[in-house]
């Protein structure tokens, strides 16, 4: 062990706190500081697939936002413990429901009972009546401008569709029998997500995007790679491509089993991958695809895991998916004591390995 | 190509707006009810099923390929001489109480209805009671109960602690499915069957009724 971990509670080690947009309360977590390059250059060197000094923690390296928050759009109150009923601002109506600890479309409902009209019946946000500025201006006093700026924009094509068709059975039908329409009607999403991405951006130092679009059943893939082809990917690239213009790492998010869709993704631009580490297999992702594809691999200790355990989870994952860069992670604990250990060793467990693997000019 | 196999494809590839024609000539032609319905429609869906399961198709084929058979069977219904007589049992299906998910719920109705039950969807967000309520028809042979969280898989065990309580439980089988859900954990809550998609959903409830 060439890094003498800190121990907690040392004097010379600050904290900050960290909360949650979803959960309500969060933990002080300790501020790493002996980074020997920027925060903002190790994650791009790690988010590119190339050798980083040590693995970004988003929860030490990053100042996170969701859209809701910088945009005023109407959105769940993540933390409500009873249910209640929202719209959104494309007018479709939600129900956020504590027990699944998210919001999902108020059942018997349906903004758009045919895809085929959505050209008369789709009202795009006005993003000109939402206060950005002001959003932003409020966030960025809370951000440190040394870290990552990374927003979260939410939803994508495909959930999009679902949201205003009332759900993906009718969602999917579409696909099946209307792809005209509903190519028609992403195109013209991708074009409001380009002036989102734009806004943003006039008054956010964006280094990082995540991009929801859920695409995967817990067996494989909703749809079949020629559907997407048809359909999907070309906006969502268009999508992306606007973001690497802005200079903007892409994440994209997707719930499910969908490998079948990685060799699209690498096509698509996407940078890193926040997929389901139960639905999909990293290690094979990590072989096939670690040097185009980074991922974000959770180190999420089980609550009644001990300290050594907690260690050795974080020690495996760097074992198993940093080589070479491409690994993205985080962690978060409710005990303070776990909290400070296991930031610590995700910090200087993988420097010490990026040092055993040299090449790295840290 | 008959008018029969004519309908079965056009169902497989799921034309609903050409189903009806090809059922209402089928009828003026003088073809069996019955024999559109089982041939036609029923074993169509059988071939569906079996494609998805291989991952020939995928989920959206699969629903356009029962909303056509269902538009058939609207034509065809009348001709049958009461759906009692065709159908092979009742299923009652519902996702569990916390539960709003309903795509596959909605797409085991579609599959177990395309195998010749007669569906009563209870919908989402359903209480235990609400399924034992349900499953007090005598027509009921399947109870089918879904849950999309691992934060309802406790409704989920209520609710087939609640079905196993009831005092017709030998008339009817439960089925449980959802993408937390695995064998073990339908064995361990007493749930006669688990099944990982709808395509098997429908072949086991059949299989349970039709032996």
């Amino acid at each position: 062990m060439k890094y003498t971990r800190p121990a907690f509670g040392d004097p010379n080690i600050k904290t900050f706190y960290k909360s949650s947009p979803f959960r309500a309360g969060g933990n002080y977590v300790p501020i790493v500081n002996d980074h020997p390059i920027s925060i903002k250059e190790n994650f791009k060197r790690a988010a590119e697939c190339r050798t980083p000094c040590w693995v970004p923690n988003s929860a030490t390296d990053f100042n996170f936002a969701m859209l809701f928050q910088i945009s005023g759009m109407p959105d769940a109150d993540w933390t409500a413990k009873e249910r209640y009923y929202y719209t959104d601002w494309f007018g479709a109506e939600w129900m956020f429901v504590p027990e699944a600890g998210g919001p999902m479309l108020k059942p018997n409902t349906q903004f758009l009972d045919d895809i085929t009209e959505w050209e008369s019946k789709v009202k795009f946000p006005d993003l000109d009546a939402y206060d950005f500025e002001g959003r932003a201006k409020k966030w960025l006093e809370s951000c440190d401008p040394e870290k990552v700026m990374h927003i979260n924009i939410g939803q994508g094509c495909t959930e999009r569709l679902v949201a205003l068709r009332g759900g993906y059975t009718d969602a999917m039908c579409d696909m099946a029998l209307e792809p005209e329409a509903v190519r028609d009607f992403l195109d013209a999403f991708a074009d409001f997500e380009i002036r989102v991405i734009d806004k943003i951006c006039e008054y956010i130092p964006v280094d990082y995007m995540t991009y929801h679009d859920d695409w995967g059943t817990e067996r494989d893939t909703f749809f079949s790679e020629a559907m997407m082809e048809s359909m999907v990917f070309e906006p969502t690239k268009r999508i992306f491509d606007h973001m690497h213009k802005k200079g903007i790492t892409v994440q994209l998010h997707s719930c499910g089993k969908i490998e079948r869709f990685l060799p699209y993704m690498v096509d698509m631009g996407v940078n890193t991958l926040q997929i389901q580490a139960r639905a999909n297999d990293f290690k094979a992702c990590k072989e096939k695809y670690g040097n185009k594809l980074a991922l974000e691999v959770m180190t999420m200790a089980d609550p009644s895991w001990d300290k050594e355990q907690v260690i050795r989870n974080i020690r495996e994952t760097v074992d198993t998916y940093g080589k070479g860069g491409g690994l993205l992670s985080s962690f978060m604990h409710g005990d303070p004591e776990i909290l400070w250990d296991g930031t610590m060793e995700l910090y200087y467990y993988s420097r010490e390995k990026y040092e055993e693997e040299g090449g790295n000019q840290c | 190509m008959s008018k029969i196999e004519e309908i079965a494809s056009a169902v497989e590839r799921g034309k609903a707006k050409l189903v009806p024609g090809l059922v209402e000539e089928a009828l003026d032609e003088g073809a069996d009810p019955v024999e559109i319905l089982n041939k036609g429609m029923i074993d169509a869906m059988s071939v569906v099923g079996e494609k998805f399961k291989n991952n020939e198709i995928f989920v959206p084929e699969m629903l356009v390929a029962a909303r056509a058979m269902k538009k058939g069977v609207e034509v065809l219904k009348p001709n049958l001489g009461g759906s009692s007589d065709v159908s092979i049992g009742k299923a009652v299906i519902g996702t569990v109480q916390g539960d709003l998910h309903d795509i596959g719920k909605n797409l085991v109705c579609l599959m177990i209805e395309s195998a010749g039950f007669e569906v009563q969807d209870l919908g989402v967000d359903v209480p235990a009671e609400k399924f034992v309520e349900a499953a007090a028809d005598p027509a009921v042979k399947i109870v089918g109960v879904s849950a999309l969280l691992t934060t309802t898989m406790p409704a989920m065990k209520a609710t087939v602690e609640a079905l196993n309580a009831a005092p017709n439980r030998a008339d009817f089988k439960v089925m449980v499915g959802g993408a937390p859900i695995t064998q073990a954990f339908a064995d361990e809550i007493g749930a006669d069957a688990y099944t990982p998609d709808a395509a098997t959903a429908a072949s086991v409830a059949k299989a349970f009724v039709v032996g």
